[in-house]
């Protein structure tokens, strides 16, 4: 049975597939909002380079779309190495943590973003391994040797985890 | 952008009658400002003023209303080059979304786990449905209180109302409590739903591959 103590008991677990996909959703759209603000800034500038009857060697909307994958990398590697936590991590109450227990360094932050690349080249099985492995890692948490661990205090009341917590215990004892 | 634009569906169209009422609140709003400010001038003519210093002031009114008239002008060729360019960026992303979306949702309904996540989700669901019943509730009679409000804050100069709430604490404390106070319960709902269904597709995973089941995620081994 969950007891008074066990409220607290997700902070500093390892969070698992579907808060993560959530908070993985949640970033892949801040990231493609800047991208379509970025994109129209680009457009917006060879236009006005355009009435102003420059022509440019090259449009800084093409400069922009070979600049996409530079902005992918900056937001995750930044907010992983500054925080632990993208912005979508921070609204599901998660952080990355590196073997240290702090943020990922920029080299683990960049290895754990290669890792994401090939996770999801392998038809996304890197990312979904979080819900086979015995410490919830995707193949880029064990590439880059992170972990996500969940970064809240619940409160008191939370019905819902409070429901499952006691569902499983009794299904574990009855085991 | 035309060429990668041209394969992507339309987004439907705003909805007419919200906008007829958005127009006409605006519309009656600027009406209703323009007739007090007639008074409002009326009442300056009629004092003793310097004609020159007046002329001045009406026409640096005058150019500063043109421009404002002008941009708004070109605002909906401005949003549709926003919107063209947004939707031709995002796109790919929804489209990616809906892939994975589908796949994990048939998925779920084969092994029979859309039904066990439904179980957990569905409190939240109602708990939603009530929190968004009893906004509903507050904002009626929030709206109520409000056009009276309008109208008394109408009678008090400009001034002197941005002066009120600036300065007024309780004012901003009480925006500040509710903001606060739905949001981040809302925020822990998601999140604590997210964990149980964090542990419920663990559990199901792991009594596939026959593990041993945990009630707690682990914690990580760090140095």
């Amino acid at each position: 049975m969950a007891t008074e103590t066990q409220f607290h008991v997700l902070q500093g677990r390892t969070a698992g597939f579907v808060t993560r996909l959530i908070a993985y959703g949640i970033d892949l759209a801040v990231v493609a909002g800047v991208l379509a603000v970025g994109g129209w800034l680009a457009v917006l500038i060879d236009d006005i380079f355009d009435r102003m009857g420059l022509d440019p060697s090259i449009d800084v909307s093409t400069i922009y779309i070979f600049l996409i994958p530079s902005i992918i990398a900056l937001y995750f590697v930044t907010f992983w190495a500054l925080t632990g936590r993208t912005i979508g991590k921070w609204f599901m109450g998660l952080k990355v943590i590196g073997p240290t227990g702090q943020s990922p360094t920029i080299g683990k932050s960049f290895i754990r973003l290669i890792g994401y690349g090939l996770s999801a080249l392998a038809f996304w099985v890197g990312y979904a391994w979080v819900i086979i492995d015995d410490e919830r890692q995707g193949w880029h948490d064990h590439m880059a040797k992170t972990w996500v661990v969940y970064d809240y205090e619940r409160r008191k009341g939370g019905e819902i985890y409070t429901s499952f917590l006691e569902r499983e215990s009794r299904s574990v004892e009855a085991d | 952008m035309t060429d990668s634009t041209d394969a992507i569906p339309q987004l439907p169209e705003a909805d007419p009658e919200l906008h007829k009422t958005l127009v006409r609140v605006i519309s009656g709003g600027v009406g209703e400002a323009i007739d007090r400010l007639k008074d409002l001038a009326a009442e300056l003519e009629s004092a003793d003023t310097d004609p020159e210093s007046v002329d001045a002031v009406a026409l640096t009114t005058n150019q500063a209303a043109m421009i404002v008239v002008g941009y708004l002008s070109e605002w909906p060729e401005q949003m549709t080059a926003i919107r063209e360019t947004a939707q031709s960026v995002t796109y790919p992303f929804g489209q990616l979304l809906g892939v994975a979306y589908r796949t994990v949702a048939a998925v779920a309904e084969v092994t029979g786990v859309a039904g066990v996540v439904a179980s957990v989700t569905e409190p939240t669901r109602e708990a939603l449905a009530h929190e968004l019943e009893r906004l509903a509730n507050v904002g009626t009679a929030e709206y109520a209180r409000g056009r009276v409000l309008s109208v008394q804050a109408f009678e008090r100069s400009i001034d002197g109302v941005i002066g009120y709430l600036g300065d007024s604490e309780e004012v901003g404390e009480l925006v500040r409590e509710q903001t606060l106070g739905i949001t981040g319960a809302a925020v822990q709902e998601i999140r604590e739903t997210g964990a149980a269904a964090d542990g419920l597709t663990e559990g199901i995973f792991r009594r596939i591959l026959g593990r041993e089941r945990r009630p707690l995620p682990p914690t990580p081994v760090v140095e």
